[in-house]
């Protein structure tokens, strides 16, 4: 009778451990949405001016642990640019999406390209998220605009650049 | 103690004009790749004078200009062209655009207006990264609407010419039975869009004029 009690109380005591710390998970469970806007021009070797507009979103599904350690359970970057002057067609937009490992620490490669076929000059997309230790990258300049990047771990300021543009016959570094 | 104190002032001494000519190499590396890039095209798209005609075909011209333009400018690219590879590239971009137009295709003045626009909306805009790159280049000319002007010429060239690309990819897609997207990266494509363009030049009849 003693130890039937005794097992009771066990699991009794395990399973409101188990729910204590799910309901403590759950409920600091955070879903962030950051976005950044900038723009850039570029010239293309004809010296015709465009302009970039690159966007970026990143969503952010993380959980604090019963330790205070974050826990990613989803983070899905979404970055996109269009040129300007052609306002209802993205000509660069990122397919597809990816998303970060769960731990939030894994490198993961995007790539867009230019779906219009509209770009004289590509555009180099550096995109950076971290600090300057921590400094992750993204780099395109491949034919017609492609571009791809790489993420790693982030803090949580995004910096989209744009260093020139410096591909196909066309575009101009700076 | 007072040693320390000496050494810190001469450290800082040292220091500063170090950091301080790191900071403005920098700067007018980049201002003097703006001013020799806006030199380029302000001295290069003078609509009056456009240097010695070096290619003619039955409706096309190259002048001197241009090529020396994509040639000098190229320079500051990833793919630097010689002016013959610049003159190539230019006869493909004159003939393309002339079938487009022999084609019907056409893009309206007011898109053409709005890409304009959307520019010097960007140029206004303080968000806007580098925005020296554009003011360089507007500074050169006395009116600044002639450049406005070229801007609207060029995007009308690149305009068409996408618009009848465009369709050429479909007519690729269709050919090949492709129901997804084509990636401009498609060799297949790039063949079939070469094979293209070479008949369009054929028709075009260029011929490059030899120095005297």
């Amino acid at each position: 009778m003693k130890k039937q009690f005794l097992a009771k109380s066990l699991v009794a005591f395990c399973i409101g451990g188990i729910l204590a710390s799910q309901c403590c998970i759950n409920s600091s469970a955070k879903n962030i949405s950051k976005n950044k806007t900038k723009n850039y021009f570029f010239t293309d070797t004809s010296g015709a001016v465009m302009g970039a507009e690159v966007y970026m979103t990143i969503n952010e599904k993380y959980n604090i642990t019963s330790e205070g350690k974050v826990k990613y359970t989803s983070r899905t970057a979404y970055m996109w640019a269009r040129y300007t002057g052609n306002a209802n067609k993205p000509s660069l937009h990122m397919i597809p999406p990816r998303h970060f490992n769960s731990d939030g620490s894994v490198k993961n490669t995007f790539t867009w390209s230019n779906r219009d076929y509209i770009a004289p000059g590509g555009v180099n997309v550096v995109v950076s998220i971290g600090n300057d230790k921590n400094v992750t990258y993204a780099k395109g300049n491949k034919k017609y605009s492609q571009l791809s990047y790489t993420l790693g771990d982030s803090s949580y300021v995004l910096t989209p650049t744009v260093s020139g543009s410096c591909k196909l016959n066309l575009g101009v570094c700076y | 103690m007072k040693k320390v104190i000496v050494f810190g002032a001469i450290v800082v001494a040292c220091a500063v004009p170090i950091l301080s000519a790191e900071q403005f190499g920098s700067k007018s590396v980049a201002d003097t790749t703006y001013n020799s890039v806006s030199n380029i095209i302000y001295n290069n798209t003078d609509a009056e004078d456009q240097g010695d005609v070096v290619a003619k075909g039955s409706d096309i011209v190259v002048y001197e200009n241009e090529v020396k333009l994509q040639s000098q400018l190229s320079q500051y690219s990833d793919d630097p062209k010689t002016e013959e590879e610049a003159l190539q590239d230019i006869i493909e971009e004159k003939a393309l655009y002339q079938k487009a137009e022999e084609l019907g295709y056409k893009v309206d003045d007011s898109k053409l207006d709005e890409m304009v626009e959307n520019i010097k909306e960007m140029y206004a805009d303080p968000k806007t990264s580098n925005r020296e790159v554009l003011e360089a280049i507007l500074s050169k000319y006395e009116n600044e609407e002639e450049y406005w002007a070229y801007l609207k010429d060029r995007y009308r060239i690149t305009e068409t010419i996408a618009a009848y690309e465009a369709d050429l990819m479909k007519d690729y897609a269709k050919e090949e039975g492709i129901k997804k997207e084509v990636s401009p990266d498609d060799e297949k494509w790039q063949d079939y869009r070469e094979e293209e363009v070479n008949k369009i030049q054929e028709d075009a009849n260029v011929k490059i004029i030899e120095e005297k």
